[in-house]
């Protein structure tokens, strides 16, 4: 369809309005229909006209257009009718009649597709209205009505206790972005709070990139100077938007600095690729609070407080209590496995956590040195001692063939190790053996006298000046403290403030429309002519929707199309084949074996391209043809920027084009690391953006979150030949599901799926 | 933690509270009422409310409003909601169950409450078979009363056991108080056990355990079966008993299977003999069956953490007896407290170590792991052999013998225990120190005497193996050297501990001498835990610079390896 998508919100391309249509509602002459158009463009992009516009649009339109902007700009008009009227308590009636002014003011369109009329915001206006309107419901704080804070027993410690423990637990990242769902379950179980409850802080910290995957693991391990910073209350400078968010809420006084929280949703979602998914979390974070005002969820910046309160028992137990410094969490948990999570944090020094902690580069003075600090009462002794023990048994060790290098400290044991292998000291720390010692003997040898090799740990990107991807806190929108003009309308609105009142009054076409049956026969006549249309019968429609309500799922628009299309120029048995689907993704699955089963897309849209073309646009088409094509020989061009420094939009969308494509590229991760991948798919889970694909060295997957790009740059494909098969073998869509092995293989041929194309699959 | 309130309520049912505050004391016996001391280590201690805890406190009346109004006076936070719904949950289980007097001695009845739960016991695997249904309760066999009290606390539900219990014959017995006069908590202890007739009482090593035992005897007075670990354990309890109570020498018998007439008023048996299969009795356990038949009106399971699985079997037919375990270290490593809980009874009575340390009632003991270096010809044995034979490698470390003998300069004058796992060390310890080695392989009259010139002071140094871990009596000893282990036990290590505790007044000093850059160190470390959650510390001593043997070669460590493993003498210690 004809859509642009900016932010999160779709709109319908100003190119693509029926010309003839407006160029009539606006009684334009046919020689200046150009001129006017571009003039309108022009307009429409300014953003002082559409202040003015909106200064003079009734609270009912400004309603339907806020609620449009929530629905990301394009939704059915029942739906907008109704959650506007929901949503901002206004009957429907004003409401139908705000619509017909919108159109008039083409700041919206009416489309029709199988699910029915809706209604889509038009850009260049677009962005400018979701700017202005966004939240626009979310009324102002009480004035006078005090911040009561909720019980803070959690106040941060758990983020920070959640994060900090998987230094010594394994958690990888899924392929979605987010932590693995058994591992989660495993120590949810171990620290004893709820898996819900601990999903939420690893995403929570994920988002705030308090964890990062490991560089040789793929684990997600804490980056430590995050944890340290947002214990200690500096100013995250690696999240902006925390940043922000913290200082707004600092520098306002209470009330004024808490916020409704709903208000808070859409725009750090759409800002931040969901930096922040559920605003109630916010108050996990340490130096923010929630709480109410009045019957309002509200946010606070509280002071973090806190004393040295940490206690270490000779077993090797450490207590955190709800006093303790919040740094003291992360001090503890970068040396001590977490126990649990509880109003005392409890966790146990181990010898392993220790030499987690001197692997990652803390030495055995500073570990000891933190603990110390952070305790109310001495260290004892036989800890101090196991740590240190525990700690210099931990040495990076290099053996290259007959050469074994270690620290000097460590010569003679070593030395004294291997002397059946004729071991001796050549220079201090550098021992050979004899030429014909098994690099295992070496290692089986060293690894009894307690000595491994230094384990890894996620990289921190403060560490090595890299900023990672940021936001411009300018985008970050303020919070609704209640001095938006629009925000104040709604609120006289809602009074029955006489010039508001009047204001609506003032519009005859829309006092008339609002006493007027919601589509009369003269608003019906002016839109007669839809912008687009679509040629499916009733019935296929009104099958697809039987579909979709017997299985309580709605399916794409595009899909949605192509199988109306189907079902009115197939036989009646596949129709019952599609519409036995279980699910969206059966429904789609099928479709493209119909598609290929009758005569392959080829014939199909010999037959239908026009219907189908109309029906879906050409951009589905080319989506249906692309997995018909042979793979590209060649990659389609690099990005024009090979620089990234934060991600957009537009990239990203290069970047799902060149992944539908299969193309190969060479991703810099600034780490010293450049594989080149065959990309797959681009998919948005949770709070990161991932970019999927193989490895073309060894075929490994390959999950990069797309912030951590640097640098991108085409690379040679390696591709081997397509398959001699006179089509070449079918493969799947990106994003599109595989067919059961047992069902026919989408290629066409006949053969069940697993006896023909998953072969070569 | 020092804010206004001592305790912290954890949502896992753990009560942390703090030592260090001013309310202590009064928050530490409220909590001792209904909540199991987990650990007692420095500045902060672990309580557990446990479900056995919670039952045995409503054994002695406590309420669940009692043990949530008690929890909210002492915890600077309101009680987790779902904690107190746990904790009404499993009060409310107390009682539900009871076991009563039947229709004649062979029966009883066991009275249910809930209808929904005489469903769950008709349909229980276990239970179910044990037990005929009649109207609202169930009809068992006298024989199946502990399995049937075992099996409904495997579902969650303790038994409230008030069916009669067998007299037993009579027997004045009377503790000598002119002789002796029992501690306060001895006497409390007994105290609480006569209240219900069963149940187990934990006391330090050196606290006095035997005169525990002496006292429910005269309390009761009633012919007594004692079950102890091994015999000198036995030969221990009969002096005691004969020491301190009014019993003649022919009134106390210990049991042994092969002679006839050894069987008295009272009786000290092993564990190991009473799990002796036999023919010619119902239980297939001869000695069992023979002693059963006696009328014991009170069975005493001294260490009753060493309690083999068939004693438990076999405790199941002792269910109309009154039943008094005792033990210092309640830690059972096969998971077993629950058998103890349902067939010798609840934990009636507690004294953490450090409490009865600084009430002076046991002696104030200081402990240290002692390091030392390998020889660079061990070391490289150590690294090149297989990881089973690396500890015994370490512990045969010769330097361990150096700083033996350093300790033994630092202490010169005092009674000292040198103990270990190895006979091979011990043997050479022994010759070192020309002091006296006991080992499993030692006759019992050698024992004895050995042991009576210890306490007499004509020896001052004494050279134990694993058979000194248990029950013998040595007040005199104020420092023990351990130069080895078994593995990483943590009761071996607080049991070779209160071989020293008789009070005196210098203290005790307790030492494990450890061999550095070996596994060692690792199972010292495992098998301090115990002490170290009692509240112990372990000071480090760094003896690395004692020199080393330079003729401790890798041969000749090879060629020890390839002698047999000497560790497991033939002391046996349930023998």
């Amino acid at each position: 369809m004809a859509f642009s998508t900016s932010g999160r919100v779709r709109a319908w391309r100003f190119e693509d309005l029926n010309v003839q249509l407006i160029a009539k509602s606006q009684g334009w002459r046919s020689k200046d229909v150009d001129a006017q158009l571009a003039k309108l463009r022009q307009q429409r992009a300014d953003p002082a006209w559409i202040d003015a516009t909106l200064a003079r649009l009734p609270v009912p339109a400004l309603a339907l257009l806020a609620t449009l902007v929530d629905a990301h700009g394009h939704e059915t008009d029942e739906q907008i009718l109704a959650e506007a009227s929901r949503i901002f308590s206004i009957p429907k009636d004003p409401l139908v009649a705000a619509a017909s002014v919108l159109l008039d003011e083409i700041l919206i369109v009416v489309l029709t597709s199988p699910r029915g009329q809706m209604f889509s915001l038009v850009e260049p206006s677009a962005a400018l209205l979701a700017e202005r309107l966004r939240d626009v419901q979310a009324p102002s704080l009480p004035e006078g009505v005090p911040f009561v804070a909720s019980e803070r027993l959690d106040d941060g410690r758990a983020l920070l206790a959640a994060c900090g423990a998987l230094r010594h637990v394994d958690v990888k990242l899924t392929q979605d972005g987010l932590p693995h769902r058994g591992a989660i379950k495993r120590l949810a179980k171990t620290v004893g709070i709820a898996e819900t409850k601990l999903e939420h802080l690893l995403v929570l910290g994920l988002d705030l990139r308090l964890l990062a995957p490991s560089d040789d693991e793929g684990l997600l391990r804490p980056v430590t100077s995050r944890l340290c910073d947002l214990a200690r209350g500096v100013p995250p400078a690696w999240s902006p938007v925390l940043a922000k968010l913290v200082e707004t809420l600092r520098t306002a006084g209470v009330p004024v600095s808490a916020a409704r929280i709903d208000s808070w949703r859409h725009d750090v979602a759409m800002v931040t690729y969901s930096v922040i998914p559920d605003a109630q979390q916010l108050g996990s974070i340490p130096g923010l609070a929630n709480g109410r005002c009045g019957d309002m969820l509200a946010l606070v910046a509280v002071p973090l407080a806190g004393s040295p309160a940490v206690t270490i028992t000779p077993s090797f137990e450490v207590f955190v209590p709800p006093e303790a410094r919040h740094e003291d969490i992360v001090a503890v948990l970068g040396c001590a496995e977490l126990v649990r999570i509880d109003r005392v944090i409890v966790a146990r020094i181990t010898k392993a956590s220790i030499q987690r902690a001197v692997g990652s580069g803390t030495t055995t003075t500073s570990l000891v040195a933190s603990l110390a600090g952070a305790c109310r009462t001495p260290v004892p002794q036989n800890v101090a001692a196991a740590i240190e023990d525990w700690a210099t048994g931990q040495h990076a060790v290099t053996a290259l063939g007959r050469v074994i290098v270690v620290p000097a400290a460590d010569e003679a044991r070593v030395v004294a190790a291997l002397a059946p292998q004729q071991a001796r000291a050549i220079a201090p720390g550098v021992i050979v053996v004899r030429a014909e010692t098994s690099q295992r003997l070496v290692t089986t040898a060293l690894a009894r006298l307690g000595i491994t090799t230094r384990a890894a740990e996620a990289q921190d990107p403060d560490r090595d000046g890299g900023s990672g991807p940021s936001v411009s806190p300018q985008r970050i929108p303020m919070l609704a403290t209640g001095d938006s003009a629009l925000r104040r309308r709604f609120a006289d609105y809602r009074a029955g403030a006489p010039a508001e009142l009047a204001k609506v009054a003032k519009v005859a076409k829309l006092a008339k429309l609002a006493a007027a049956p919601a589509h009369d026969d003269e608003h019906d006549d002016e839109h007669d002519e839809p912008l687009t249309e679509v040629q499916c019968s009733d019935r296929a429609i009104a099958l697809i929707e039987g579909w979709e309500d017997d299985r309580n799922c709605r399916l794409p628009d595009e899909i949605a199309g192509v199988v109306a299309t189907l079902l009115d120029v197939i036989p009646e048995v596949d129709q019952k084949f599609l519409l036995a689907a279980k699910n969206r993704r059966q429904i789609i699955e099928r479709t493209t074996i119909v598609i290929n089963q009758r005569g392959g897309l080829e014939a199909f849209l010999a037959k239908n391209r026009d219907l189908v073309s109309r029906t879906v646009g050409p951009e589905v088409i080319a989506l249906i043809e692309a997995a018909r094509q042979p793979r590209p020989s060649s990659p389609p061009p690099p990005p024009a920027s090979s620089s990234l420094a934060w991600y957009s939009d537009d990239l990203a969308a290069r970047l799902a084009a060149a992944a539908r494509a299969s193309a190969t590229y060479s991703l810099d991760l600034g780490d010293g690391r450049a594989p080149t991948v065959r990309l797959r798919k681009l998919i948005e889970r949770g709070t990161v953006t991932m970019v999927l694909g193989e490895d073309v060295a060894d075929d490994s997957a390959v999950a990069v979150p797309l912030h951590s790009i640097r640098r991108i740059a085409a690379a040679a494909t390696t591709e081997p030949p397509t398959a001699p098969s006179p089509r070449g073998p079918w493969s799947p869509l990106p994003g599109q599901p595989v067919p059961a092995g047992h069902l026919p293989c989408p290629c066409g041929s006949g053969e069940r799926y697993r006896a023909c194309c998953r072969r070569s699959n | 933690m020092t804010e206004s309130r001592p305790a912290i309520v954890q949502g896992d049912r753990t009560v942390l509270l703090e030592v260090d505050h001013p309310d202590y004391a009064q928050a530490r016996d409220l909590l001792a009422r209904f909540a199991e001391l987990e650990r007692s280590p420095e500045h902060v201690h672990t309580y557990r409310l446990s479900a056995l805890a919670l039952w045995n406190a409503a054994v002695m009346g406590v309420t669940a409003d009692d043990v949530v109004g008690s929890l909210a006076s002492i915890s600077r936070f309101a009680v987790p909601p779902h904690v107190e719904h746990e904790i009404r949950d499993l009060l409310a289980r107390h009682g539900v169950c009871r076991i009563v007097d039947g229709r004649d001695p062979s029966n009883l009845w066991l009275e249910v409450s809930q209808d929904a739960l005489r469903v769950r016991i008709e349909r229980d695997a276990k239970v179910g078979k044990l037990v005929r249904r009649d109207g609202d309760r169930f009809e068992l066999a006298t024989v199946d009363r502990g399995l049937v009290k075992r099996g409904l606390l495997a579902i969650g539900y303790p038994v409230e056991d008030v069916a009669g219990l067998v007299e037993g014959a009579p027997l004045a017995v009377h503790a000598r108080r002119d002789v002796f006069t029992p501690y306060p908590y001895q006497d409390a202890a007994v105290a609480a056990f006569v209240v219900s007739g069963h149940g187990v009482i934990v006391l330090p090593c050196g606290a006095g355990k035997t005169v525990v035992g002496l006292l429910a005897m005269e309390k009761l007075a009633t012919r007594t079966l004692v079950l102890t670990s091994s015999r000198e354990a036995a030969a221990q309890w009969k002096r005691e008993l004969a020491s301190k109570g009014d019993l003649g020498a022919d009134q106390i018998a210990i049991y042994d299977g092969a002679r006839a007439g050894t069987i008295g008023p009272v009786t000290i048996a092993t564990y190991s003999m009473m799990a002796k299969r036999g023919t010619g009795g119902a239980t297939g356990y001869k000695h069992f069956d023979r002693l059963a038949q006696e009328p014991w009106g009170l069975v005493i399971y001294d260490e009753v953490h060493l309690v083999p699985a068939p004693i438990f079997q076999l405790t199941a037919q002792l269910q109309a007896r009154r039943r008094l375990g005792l033990t210092a270290t309640l830690v059972r490593e096969d998971g077993r407290e629950t058998d103890v809980f349902a067939l010798i009874g609840p934990k009636r009575y507690e004294v953490g170590w450090r409490t009865l340390e600084h009430s002076g009632h046991i002696a104030t003991a200081t402990c240290f792991e002692v390091r030392v270096a390998m020889s660079p010809g061990r070391a490289s044995a150590y690294a090149l052999a297989e990881p089973r034979a690396q500890p015994r490698i370490a512990a045969a470390n010769p330097t361990k013998l150096a700083a033996m003998h350093a300790l033994i300069e630092r202490h010169a004058g005092e009674r000292i225990l040198v103990m270990g796992t190895y006979l091979d060390s011990l043997k050479v310890a022994a010759r070192d120190l020309g002091a006296p080695l006991v080992s499993g392989a030692t006759p019992h009259k050698e024992r004895e005497r050995i042991y009576n010139a210890f306490r007499s002071g004509e020896s001052r140094t004494l050279v134990l193996s694993r058979v000194g871990n248990f029950a013998i009596d040595l007040p005199e000893a104020s420092v023990l050297i351990q130069i080895s282990g078994t593995m990483g036990s943590r009761q071996e290590e607080a049991q070779r501990l209160g071989r020293i505790l008789r009070p005196k007044p210098g203290g005790a000093s307790f030492y494990t001498i450890v061999t550095r850059h070996s596994c060692e160190e690792d199972l010292a470390m495992h098998r301090q835990l115990f002490l170290t959650e009692q509240g112990y510390r372990f000071f480090i001593e760094d003896m690395t610079h004692l020199p080393t043997d330079p003729l401790d070669s890798p041969e000749l460590i090879a060629r020890s390896l390839a002698l047999p493993d000497r560790s497991e003498d033939s002391d046996g210690l349930l023998n």
